[in-house]
């Protein structure tokens, strides 16, 4: 056990030592004050067009989301992070002289796993604490009203200390798909492709293609509800949805009835299927698990 | 103590290694000589664990690296000196080989200042000189203070100063007891530096034994090497 905390402690030296650290870091801040200041300035000047009649309201009604709704998109400088730590080691050779100092392929792998986890966490509840620092001035006097959102209640505590594990279980996804394929670029678009591309055409295929063929529209439906993309979304909490369950809701999945007007075809897809919170937690960790086991074992047998 | 006994290995369906065995001997310094694409340094690789052999066994002080109960005091190697992160900083690149094994600290400073790099430390590595990778390398498997080096043309790009001074440390380094198995092309270095010597060609031990045994009949080590290498003008070079 003390053997792995060395090994961490040099993992953690690596990730120090190299600019693109910080570089990433100062991103994740800046999509955090992005999405914040993208809320501020929605308050401020249209406060009717979002059925709100005030700015005071809109900023009461958006409360402590504005500080934590950066990590949805932050995750992005993560996730280029955590790719590199480990392609970088492919692409230089270093990757010989960290095997030689730790044989140990087991280890390695582990301590790179939560060195990236614990620094996509750590930057997470970083980033919300300076987005809130930075709030502050624009709603100390909104209206006459101190509108500052301070954490109230179970759902806000989970945004802010759930939200940093959305980066960090996506930045460690990542990592294991850079660890199977050794190079920057498969990693990266393989992200793209599975958190971006996939979903909007399963998306697409869910409403449309069900005009064409129902039993297509429902598998596109299924397959989206378990995609990474969209399970991984179990740790983005909200105020609204987080702990609590509809009482007409199953504990693993829910269905949605959608109203014609959600379709461009008269054809009504009669329900959607998506998963709970709970369940989606679950799908995520066998997500990581099957992708955690896959690297593992082509790790400790590739020939280097 | 390195033991090397039938080694073999094959990459698709060249034959890198084909059941190879010698044993370099801890107190002395062992050369390792070969043609390009001899299989020299897929040997050093399988004895580091960096790649796993088809068959047989490399064992370093009786048992494989990779079940090293202390890795960095059993054994380190240069493979290739270039094989670091240029962003990094030379005594970044080190602590991370430190910590991985407990180290203490100073020693960092020590190898640095052993290798000549003490006013370096603080640089990129990207901006080194090939001499400078090769001292760097040097001192990182020297980091551990390790009972074998393996070391890949440890001499590559260092200058006249720099290959004697080599030269000295590692005939040091055996005195102290340690195994020292080395690969190198300068023969003339080789004759001056080394013990014993293992001949490879093709994947195959050719000869082994002391450095005078070898010589033998020969006027010069390079006069013995091409003739017991001789048959491999046709092979096909490849890296490594």
């Amino acid at each position: 056990m003390n053997k792995f905390l060395y090994v961490c402690k040099s993992e953690f030296v690596k990730l120090r030592s190299i600019k693109v650290t910080y570089a990433c870091s100062i991103i994740a801040l800046l999509c955090y004050w992005l999405i914040a200041a993208g809320v501020i300035i929605l308050g401020f000047t249209s406060p009717g067009t979002v059925g709100k009649s005030n700015t005071a309201s809109f900023f009461v009604d958006a409360g402590f989301n504005l500080v934590v709704s950066g990590a949805g998109t932050a995750v992005i400088a993560v996730v280029i992070l955590a790719i590199l730590l480990m392609s970088t080691e492919y692409s230089s050779g270093s990757i010989t002289s960290t095997l030689i100092a730790t044989p140990n392929r087991t280890m390695v792998f582990w301590a790179k796993t939560v060195i990236i986890f614990i620094y996509s966490y750590v930057l997470g509840i970083i980033c919300s604490i300076l987005t809130w620092l930075v709030c502050v001035p624009f709603m100390i006097n909104v209206d006459g009203q101190n509108v500052i959102p301070y954490p109230n209640g179970l759902a806000d505590w989970a945004m802010f200390f759930g939200n940093p594990l959305y980066m960090g279980f996506v930045a460690i996804f990542c990592y294991f798909i850079a660890v199977i394929f050794k190079t920057k670029a498969i990693p990266l678009v393989t992200y793209f492709v599975l958190f971006f591309i996939l979903p909007s055409l399963l998306a697409v295929a869910t409403s449309t293609a069900y005009q064409i063929n129902q039993i297509v529209g429902k598998v596109a439906n299924v397959c989206l509800a378990f995609a990474p993309s969209e399970t991984f979304k179990a740790f983005i909490f909200s105020n609204e949805g987080a702990f609590v369950t509809n009482s007409n809701d199953n504990l693993l999945f829910t269905t949605k009835q959608i109203s014609v007007d959600d379709l461009p075809a008269n054809k009504l897809l009669s329900q959607v299927f998506s998963l709970t919170h709970i369940s989606a937690t679950v799908v995520t960790i066998l997500w990581l698990a099957l992708l955690c086991i896959l690297a593992l074992n082509i790790f400790k047998k590739r020939n280097i | 103590m390195i033991e090397v006994k039938n080694l073999s290995k094959n990459f698709g369906h060249q034959k890198a290694l084909d059941s190879i065995s010698f044993v370099a001997h801890a107190g002395v310094v062992t050369g390792f000589l070969g043609p390009n694409g001899a299989g020299k340094t897929t040997t050093m690789k399988v004895l580091l664990g960096l790649i796993s052999s088809d068959s047989g066994t490399a064992y370093i002080d009786g048992r494989p690296f990779g079940k090293s109960p202390n890795p960095s005091r059993t054994a380190s190697g240069l493979l290739d000196s270039k094989a670091a992160l240029g962003s990094r900083k030379a005594k970044d690149h080190l602590l991370a080989v430190a910590e991985a094994n407990n180290i203490a600290k100073d020693r960092i400073t020590y190898v640095l200042e052993l290798v000549g790099l003490k006013n370096d430390a603080k640089r990129q590595i990207r901006t080194f000189s090939l001499g400078m990778y090769q001292r760097l390398g040097i001192a990182e498997a020297l980091l551990g203070d390790p009972h074998n080096l393996i070391l890949d043309e440890p001499m590559n790009g260092l200058d006249p100063e720099g290959i004697k001074w080599i030269r000295d440390l590692l005939r040091q380094l055996a005195k102290a007891g340690k195994t020292i198995f080395l690969s190198s092309h300068i023969l003339s270095e080789v004759q001056q530096t080394v013990d014993d010597l293992v001949i490879i060609s093709k994947g195959r031990v050719v000869k082994t034994g002391k450095l005078s045994e070898i010589n033998q009949g020969f006027s010069s080590l390079e006069e013995a090497f091409i003739s017991l290498t001789d048959d491999n003008s046709n092979i096909e070079y490849k890296a490594g």
